[in-house]
C-alpha cells in the first residue's frame, strides 16, 4: 500500500480564479451590451482612449474571458479535483500545476490587454497574437497536458473512467486546433497574417472555432457532469455504456461540423453539406449525454427540490440539450439562410454559455466550496437564489434575443409585391431590435447579479475556514506491471462446428481490446489523437488540394500597400465584429448589397474577414460606393450621415499617424504568402504616400480640409482605411487588362471581367 | 513519387468515404459498448462514488 494526499490547493486557486474571471467576463458582455443601446457612451474620453473601448474591440475580450478565463479556470478546477479522485493519486508535480495557474492568468491578463489595444488577429475566440499564442501552447500542453497525462501514468485505479477520457480529447484536440489555426507569418510582437488565406482561412477558422466550442466547451464540461453529478446525486451514472457512445461519437462527428457556420459562403457546396450532416449527427450523441445526465438523478429527484446544486446541475444539462438540438437545427441551410449573421446566433451561443457551462460550473463550484473550505457553504439560501435569479437572468437574456434575431432575419429578406426590398435601409432594421437588446442588459444584469451572490457566498465561507486545513492521508496500491483481467466468458461457439474463423470473429466482437484500451492512457490518448487528425484530414486535404474549390479570377489583385496597412487597421479595430465581407447568392442579399461573393475573390486576403454577424451592413461590394469624403465624415460622426446609426465615432482615426514606416514589413510578409508583388517590395513606402496623397486630394476637393486637428489627412490612419474600404469587393468587376497590368502578357488570352476559371 | 500519388487521388470521394469511415466506427463502438459486461459496468460507474473523499472533516462517508 502506499500513502497520499491530494493537492486541493491548486483547485482552491483554480475555483477563485473562475469566480473573479465570471464576473468580469460578464462584466465585459454587460459593457459591449450597452454600447450597442448606447452607443455614445464613453462620448466624453478622449478619443484614443475610447478608441480602447469600442464595440470592436471589447466583444473579443467578452469572448475570450467568458470562454478561456471563466469556462477555462472553471475545466482546470474540475480537471484537478476530479482527475486526482479518479486516478486514486496526488497530480505528478505541484509545480506544474502552479505553472499552469500563473501562466494561464499571465496569459489572460495579456489578452486583457492586447485586445482592448487592437492588437488582434482577428479570428473569432482566436484573436490572440502570436507571442501570446505561444504561450497558450507551452502552458496548455506542456504545463497542463503533461502534468495531466503523467498523473494518469502514475495512478493507482486501473480503469480510467469516462471523465477522464473526455479529459483527454479536450487537452489533444485543443492543442491540435490551436496550433493549426494559428499557423502565421509574423510582421512584429504585435502582429502577424494567417498562412491560409480566404476560402481556406475560413474553413481553418471555423473548424476551430466550432471545435473550441466542442473541446472547451463541451467535453471537459461532459467530465465534469460525469464526475460531479454522481457525486453530487450519490448515485452511479444511469449507463456507463451509454457515456462510451457518447464519447466516442462526439469525438468522431463533432470535428466534422465547423463547415456549418459558412453555408451559402464561398466555401464549396460539399464541405457545406458535409458540415451540416455530420452536424445534424451530432443531435443523437448529445442528447444521449443529457438523456444520461438526467437519468443519473433515478430515484433522486426528491433531492432536487431542496438541493440548488441539483438545481444547477439539472437547469444546466436542460439547457446543454436545448443547445445540442438547437445546434444541429441551425446547421440546416434553408434555417440557416434566415439565421446566418442574426443575432439568433447570439441567443444560441448564450443559450449554451450561460446555461450548460455556467450552471454546471456553479453547481460544481457549490459542490467543491464545503469540500475545499472545509467548512459549511455560508448560505444555503443565497446559492437558492443565485440559482433562481441566474435561471430568470438567462431567459430574460435569450428570449428578445431569439425574438430579435429572427425578427432580422425576416426583415433583411422581406419583398414587395413588385421584387424591391422592403426594408432597403440598413439602420431600419438595427432600430427594430433595438428595445430587445434593452431586455437582453436586464436578463445579463440578472445573471451578473448572481455571479455576485456567488462570489460573496464564496468569500464568505472561505472566511469560515479553519486556521489549518486538513489534509487528509490516503492508502491504495500500486497498479501492478502485470494485469490479469477478469476471465472473458467462453464463446459461446467454443466446441461447435464452426469455422476458426468464426471464433475469432467471436472473440474480436467480444471488444476485450477496447477494455485494455480503457486502462492504457498513451495508447488512449494517441487512439484519439488520430481519430480527430484522420476527420480533421477528410476535411482540409481536398479543401487545400481541389484547385476547383477557389476559382482563379483574372481581374483580382493584390492590395496596394496603403490598402494593405488600411486592411490592418479595419483588422486592429474589429469591424468584423460588426460589418460581414460576404455576399450570399440569395436575392434580397445581392439586391441589398451586390454581386454575390466569390470563392476566387479572397485570395489575398490573410486573414478572411467574412465575419459572422451584421449589426452593421455587409461591406463585401463597398468600394466605390461611397466617396471618400464620405467615408472620411462618415468616421468622424456616422450619425450625421446615417441618422439612427449605432457605429461609434471613429475620431481617433483622423488624427492618429499612420506608420509608414511599418509597411515595408507587411508587404515583404504578403509577398511570402503569395501576393504577386514587384516594385511594392522596393517603393512600398513612396507607393503608399503618393496614394495617400491621392484621396486626401480627392476629399478636399469634395469639400474637405487639408488639416484635422493638427494632423494632415494625408498622414492619417483613416486615409489608409478608405484606401482599403474603397478597393473592397471591386476588383470583380475590373478590366482585365487592367487588373493584371504587371503581367500584361497573359492579360490578353485572361477571359472577361470578373469570369471565374477553375485550374484544375 | 507523392505528387504522383496525390495527382491520382480523387479528392470528391473524401466526403463518401469520411461517412463510411465514421459508420463503421461508430457500429464497432455501438457493438463494444454494448458488449461491455454489467459486471464491469457497474464497476466502472462506481469509480467516482467510491474515491472516500467526501468531506475531509467529517471523514470519509462509511
Amino acid at each position: 500500500m502506499e500513502s497520499f494526499s491530494y493537492d486541493d490547493a491548486i483547485v482552491r486557486m483554480f475555483l477563485t480564479a473562475t469566480i473573479v474571471w465570471g464576473i468580469v467576463g460578464t462584466l465585459a458582455g454587460l459593457l459591449v451590451a450597452v454600447l450597442l443601446v448606447v452607443p455614445n457612451l464613453f462620448q466624453g474620453l478622449d478619443p484614443e482612449i475610447r478608441s480602447w473601448l469600442s464595440f470592436g474591440r471589447l466583444r473579443p475580450l467578452h469572448t475570450n474571458a467568458a470562454i478561456f478565463a471563466f469556462a477555462g479556470n472553471s475545466i482546470f478546477a474540475a480537471i484537478y479535483y476530479s482527475t486526482q479522485r479518479l486516478c486514486k493519486c496526488r497530480m505528478w508535480s505541484d509545480l506544474l500545476g502552479r505553472m499552469h495557474f500563473w501562466g494561464w492568468q499571465a496569459i489572460i491578463v495579456a489578452a486583457a490587454v492586447t485586445l482592448p489595444l487592437g492588437i488582434t488577429q482577428s479570428k473569432e475566440y482566436a484573436e490572440l497574437e502570436w507571442p501570446i499564442d505561444l504561450a497558450i501552447a507551452a502552458v496548455w500542453l506542456g504545463f497542463f497536458g503533461g502534468n495531466f497525462l503523467m498523473t494518469l501514468w502514475n495512478r493507482r485505479e486501473r480503469h480510467m473512467y469516462v471523465a477522464l477520457w473526455f479529459y483527454i480529447a479536450t487537452i489533444v484536440t485543443v492543442t491540435v486546433l490551436h496550433v493549426f489555426n494559428n499557423l502565421v507569418v509574423p510582421i512584429g510582437l504585435g502582429k502577424s497574417y494567417s498562412v491560409y488565406a480566404g476560402v481556406q482561412d475560413a474553413l481553418m477558422q471555423w473548424w476551430y472555432g466550432h471545435n473550441a466550442v466542442a473541446f472547451f466547451l463541451t467535453t471537459p464540461f461532459l467530465g465534469l457532469m460525469y464526475y460531479f453529478l454522481p457525486k453530487a446525486a450519490e448515485r452511479p451514472v444511469f449507463s456507463y455504456k451509454l457515456s462510451i457512445i457518447h464519447f466516442w461519437s462526439l469525438v468522431f462527428i463533432y470535428i466534422w461540423a465547423g463547415p456549418h457556420h459558412l453555408h451559402y459562403t464561398a466555401l464549396p457546396e460539399w464541405a457545406s453539406t458535409f458540415g451540416m450532416l455530420f452536424s445534424l449527427m451530432l443531435w443523437m450523441p448529445s442528447w444521449g449525454g443529457m438523456i444520461n445526465g438526467l437519468l443519473t438523478l433515478r430515484g433522486a429527484w426528491n433531492k432536487v427540490t431542496s438541493d440548488p446544486i441539483l438545481k444547477f446541475f439539472v437547469v444546466g444539462l436542460t439547457f446543454y440539450g436545448m443547445s445540442t438540438f438547437e445546434g444541429p437545427m441551425l446547421s440546416i441551410k434553408s434555417v440557416n439562410a434566415l439565421s446566418h449573421y442574426t443575432d439568433w446566433t447570439i441567443a444560441h451561443v448564450h443559450s449554451g454559455a450561460l446555461g450548460w457551462n455556467g450552471f454546471m460550473t456553479f453547481g460544481m463550484i457549490y459542490w467543491l466550496m464545503p469540500r475545499l473550505f472545509q467548512t459549511k457553504l455560508w448560505s444555503k439560501s443565497m446559492a437558492e437564489w443565485h440559482f433562481w435569479i441566474g435561471t430568470i437572468g438567462i431567459l430574460l437574456y435569450v428570449i428578445p434575443i431569439y425574438v430579435a434575431g429572427i425578427t432580422q432575419g425576416l426583415m433583411w429578406r422581406a419583398m414587395d409585391n413588385m421584387g424591391r426590398l422592403e426594408y432597403p435601409d440598413f439602420v431600419e432594421t438595427v432600430q427594430t431590435i433595438v428595445p430587445y437588446w434593452w431586455a437582453r442588459i436586464l436578463g445579463g444584469s440578472l445573471y451578473v447579479v448572481g455571479l455576485g451572490m456567488l462570489a460573496l457566498n464564496a468569500l464568505m465561507t472561505w472566511m469560515g475556514r479553519p486556521a489549518k486545513y486538513d489534509v487528509p492521508v490516503y492508502s491504495a496500491p500500486r497498479l501492478s506491471k502485470i494485469y490479469v483481467d477478469r476471465p472473458i466468458p467462453a464463446s459461446s461457439l467454443q466446441g461447435k462446428p464452426v469455422a476458426d474463423a468464426a471464433l475469432k470473429i467471436d472473440k474480436i466482437s467480444a471488444m476485450d481490446w477496447h477494455r485494455r484500451w480503457e486502462r492504457l492512457p498513451i495508447r488512449f490518448t494517441i487512439l484519439t489523437t488520430i481519430a480527430v487528425i484522420v476527420a480533421s484530414l477528410f476535411e482540409a486535404v481536398p479543401m487545400f488540394l481541389i484547385r476547383s474549390n477557389v476559382p482563379t479570377i483574372a481581374s483580382i489583385k493584390p492590395y496596394t500597400p496603403l490598402e494593405l496597412a488600411g486592411r490592418d487597421v479595419y483588422v486592429s479595430e474589429g469591424c468584423y465584429n460588426c460589418h460581414s465581407q460576404m455576399i450570399r447568392p440569395m436575392v434580397a442579399e445581392t439586391q441589398r448589397y451586390g454581386e454575390y461573393s466569390k470563392a476566387g475573390e479572397f485570395i489575398y486576403d490573410h486573414p478572411f474577414q467574412w465575419g459572422s454577424r451584421r449589426i452593421g451592413p455587409d461591406l463585401a461590394r463597398e468600394g466605390g460606393k461611397q466617396s471618400s469624403s464620405w467615408h472620411w465624415s462618415h468616421f468622424e460622426d456616422p450619425h450625421k450621415l446615417s441618422p439612427g446609426s449605432i457605429m461609434p465615432s471613429y475620431k481617433h482615426l483622423l488624427t492618429e499617424k499612420l506608420n509608414f514606416n511599418e509597411i515595408p514589413a507587411r508587404v515583404q510578409a504578403a509577398k511570402f504568402l503569395g501576393a504577386p508583388y514587384e516594385r511594392e517590395l522596393t517603393d512600398s513606402v513612396q507607393m503608399a504616400t503618393a496614394q495617400a496623397e491621392q484621396i486626401a486630394a480627392d476629399i478636399i476637393a469634395q469639400g474637405g480640409q487639408v488639416k484635422y486637428q493638427g494632423t494632415m489627412i494625408k498622414d492619417s490612419t483613416a486615409i489608409a482605411l478608405i484606401a482599403y474600404l474603397q478597393r473592397v469587393g471591386k476588383d470583380l468587376f475590373a478590366p482585365v487588362e487592367q487588373a493584371a497590368k504587371p503581367q500584361a502578357n497573359s492579360s490578353e488570352s485572361t477571359p472577361a471581367t470578373g469570369t471565374e476559371s477553375a485550374k484544375e | 513519387m507523392l505528387k504522383d500519388v496525390i495527382s491520382i487521388l480523387d479528392y470528391a470521394l473524401f466526403d463518401e468515404i469520411a461517412v463510411v469511415l465514421f459508420a463503421l466506427s461508430f457500429m464497432a463502438i455501438v457493438w463494444g459498448a454494448l458488449k461491455l459486461r454489467p459486471d464491469a459496468a457497474e464497476r466502472f460507474s462506481n469509480i467516482p462514488i467510491e474515491d472516500h473523499v467526501v468531506d475531509p472533516r467529517r471523514g470519509p462517508k462509511p
